[in-house]
């Protein structure tokens, strides 16, 4: 019994070794030649991917063999400040772009812009912002196509077209893309399966969403959210013009339009600017950081169980409708990662004007 | 008190003796600052700012940057270009330099060239327009410095998307701006409460801040503001059916010009119109003029007898985002998921 254990340990051991090694195996040591950091998001195995505007590609950087940083708070009390020192310059010539944490060790990852069009990735480590560099890594990168026909494609000398990624996320072997075009103003949402694969199609889905019933409406997705809904996999996801919607991951097939279950409008004078998932004593949340509102807290199983779109016009509350959610005391939040099951981490807007990265827990839900 | 004040006054000044400012034989630029020594110690950095106290140039974080050595200097390169105009500080071997990198007199303002739609009327739906500088603009929180007024000179709140990351062209040079979306589409919550972001028959600005900078952090020339007033809300698809096409002389290269039936977004035109024959695409030069709506399409070789194509993919706005499948925020049910109106649409134009 005992040896059949320890077989049965050593092909569950075996078994996850060729796994890892599945997933990164095309990897190749190099400069991806990222031009734009626009979105990053972490996959298994220290697999962070960075959504690429500039070069219009997804880079898969294989980040495993970083250790993991010390710190001692997990916080930085004046990010600009500490940015500004680092890069010599001052804060209206940088911006903070994205934060995302490596599940496997709770690194925490920011990418940074400068005026001068340069993209760059720290890693908060030794109570510093270390920059890490993003042109000597092991990667795999794939190209996304960004051209409304084939002619267009073939016409040289236009520089105009533009496809900005405003998210990216990784669930069940695929990556996810959500961006906006400066031509068409339209949803177009990707899907790459993973690890990249030359000879595979992506899928795009075109989503759009119906205003009380009566106007339908395409729109770009701010941000969105891989999620288990009623035991499917779904896509919670924040449209630039504030309805939260969710779609099923299985209308990802090539050309579909496909109308997304509106479940919540969030409000007047905001934009939903993150999403993580939380869990507490058994129950899921939703955690939305806003352009213009506190951080809300929603529970999955209220959308789960909020079977309608919103058809119609029912009773607000400043402006909102939908599900139910609570504010949490966290406003000017502008991006948010779950740390580990208990904590998130997040960069806030103080009300001093200093911007912060701070961790809070789930007690407050 | 008097000889507090004169320790303090000479100890400036010893500071000021031991920290002098770069000599000749260094040599530096935003891009790099080299050493005449291939010999720098382990306390070397450089800093921001002018840091004269010992105990703050301690603590104060080095810039970040790559040293390598040459034949006969050590070569900093920081991770970002220095700034202009700003002071820096450089350590090494226990001296102390100040160095600072002039703006170049080459160094021509920032300005903006154009403004699109450049007309002076425009629906009062409109969804999108375009700022076009004169070099590569500093996209970083780039929507701080730009706004749209009202008649009596107002900010309008909430009247441009804000995007993260903005949509600028790989140039550098133009700027696409997104009114808001959620005020423009009926029955939206913010387009409910706030009502869409421009009333028909009203005056407005777009309002450019003298604060903008350039990518090297230099200010623009001056701020900018374009006057236009709005007409009614377009909830007209464009129709290519009434566009009026010029007739094509073979072996001439004389333009083909496109009469259309209202003004359209450049953005997308550029993408989704094509012109082609016998399959092949032809190539040339497209221009839009959004003052008489006319396009206007020069080929690179002569044309030649028979018929030509005018491909028209439906993704085409007009100024308002309606395309020619659907109207920006349609009336749910209406039939847009038929495949026939997602298609490329076509116009033929024969060359005698």
């Amino acid at each position: 019994m005992k040896q059949l254990m320890s077989l049965l340990f050593l092909s569950i051991l075996t078994s996850s070794i060729l796994m890892a090694s599945e997933l990164t195996e095309d990897f190749i040591t190099g400069n991806p030649e990222i031009q734009s950091i626009h979105a990053m998001t972490f996959g298994p195995e220290s697999i962070l991917f960075i959504g690429d505007s500039e070069a219009a590609q997804v880079v898969a950087v294989d980040l495993s063999k970083q250790e993991k940083a010390v710190n001692d708070e997990r916080a930085i009390t004046d990010m600009e400040e500490m940015l500004g020192n680092l890069l010599g310059t001052t804060s209206d010539q940088f911006q903070v772009i994205d934060l995302a944490v490596d599940p496997a060790n709770e690194n925490v990852y920011i990418a940074v812009n400068h005026s001068s069009g340069k993209s760059m990735l720290f890693l908060y480590n030794n109570n510093t912002l270390e920059a890490l560099p993003i042109d000597e890594v092991n990667y795999s990168k794939e190209a996304l196509p960004n051209a409304v026909s084939v002619e267009a494609e073939d016409r040289r000398g236009n520089s105009l077209r533009k496809w900005a990624i405003s998210d990216l996320r990784y669930a069940n072997g695929t990556v996810m893309v959500s961006g906006l075009s400066n031509a068409e103003f339209a949803s177009t949402f990707r899907a790459i399966a993973f690890p990249f694969n030359e000879s595979e199609t992506q899928s795009s889905l075109e989503i759009y969403h119906a205003a009380h019933g009566k106007y339908e409406t395409h729109s770009p997705i701010k941000t969105f959210i891989p999620l288990t809904i009623n035991n499917k996999h779904q896509i919670l996801a924040s449209y630039t013009c504030t309805p939260l919607v969710v779609f099923p991951m299985d209308d990802l097939k090539k050309s579909v339009h496909t109308k997304g279950r509106t479940v919540a409008e969030l409000g007047n004078w905001n934009t939903p600017l993150d999403i993580i998932e939380m869990e507490k004593d058994g129950e899921r949340y939703i955690l939305m950081a806003n352009s213009n509102r506190a951080v809300m807290k929603i529970k999955v199983s209220d959308i789960e169980n909020f079977g309608d779109s919103l058809s119609e016009k029912v009773m607000e509350r400043a402006g909102t409708a939908g599900i139910d959610f609570v504010n949490l005391p966290f406003v000017n939040v502008q991006q948010l990662d779950k740390l580990n099951e208990s904590t998130f981490v997040m960069i806030q807007r103080q009300a001093d004007g200093v911007l912060a990265l701070k961790t809070s827990n789930n007690r407050w839900l | 008190m008097k000889y507090l004040t004169l320790i303090f006054i000479l100890l400036i000044s010893f500071l000021e003796v031991v920290a002098q400012q770069l000599p000749d034989d260094f040599d530096y630029t935003s891009m790099y600052l080299r050493i005449p020594t291939t010999h720098v110690g382990s306390d070397f950095k450089v800093l921001k700012g002018q840091i004269l106290d010992d105990g703050l140039r301690q603590h104060t974080p080095a810039i970040i940057g790559k040293l390598k050595n040459d034949s006969s200097h050590t070569i900093f390169t920081p991770l970002v270009p220095f700034d202009r105009d700003t002071p820096y500080t450089l350590v090494f071997n226990q001296q102390v330099f100040f160095f600072e990198i002039a703006r170049s007199t080459d160094d021509v303002p920032l300005r903006v060239t154009g403004i699109y739609p450049n007309t002076t009327q425009v629906p009062a739906n409109i969804l999108k327009w375009y700022i076009e500088f004169s070099k590569p603009v500093n996209a970083v929180k780039i929507y701080d410095h730009i706004q749209f007024l009202d008649q009596d000179g107002k900010p309008i709140n909430r009247s441009i998307l804000n995007l993260g990351a903005p949509l600028l062209s790989s140039d550098g040079k133009l700027l696409t701006i997104w009114i808001e979306p959620g005020r423009q589409k009926r029955l939206l919550g913010p387009n409910q409460h706030l009502g869409s972001v421009f009333k028909p028959a009203h005056s407005y600005s777009l309002h450019i801040s003298n604060k903008l900078k350039d990518a090297q952090g230099l200010p623009i020339e001056a701020s900018v503001t374009h006057s236009f007033t709005t007409t009614d809300s377009d909830r007209v698809k464009p129709s290519i059916q009434q566009w009026q096409v010029s007739t094509l002389q073979a072996n001439t290269a004389q333009p083909l010009d496109i009469s259309c039936d209202e003004q359209l977004d450049y953005g997308s035109l550029l993408d989704a119109l094509s012109i082609s024959r016998d399959g092949k695409l032809i190539e040339g030069q497209l221009n839009y003029d959004s003052e008489l709506n006319n396009i206007s399409f020069t080929p690179k070789e002569h044309w030649k007898r028979g018929e030509y194509i005018i491909r028209v993919a439906y993704q085409l706005e007009d100024l308002a985002g309606n395309n020619l499948a659907s109207l920006f925020d349609k009336v749910v049910g209406e039939g847009t998921s038929e495949k026939s109106q997602k298609a490329t649409q076509n116009l033929s134009v024969s060359c005698d």
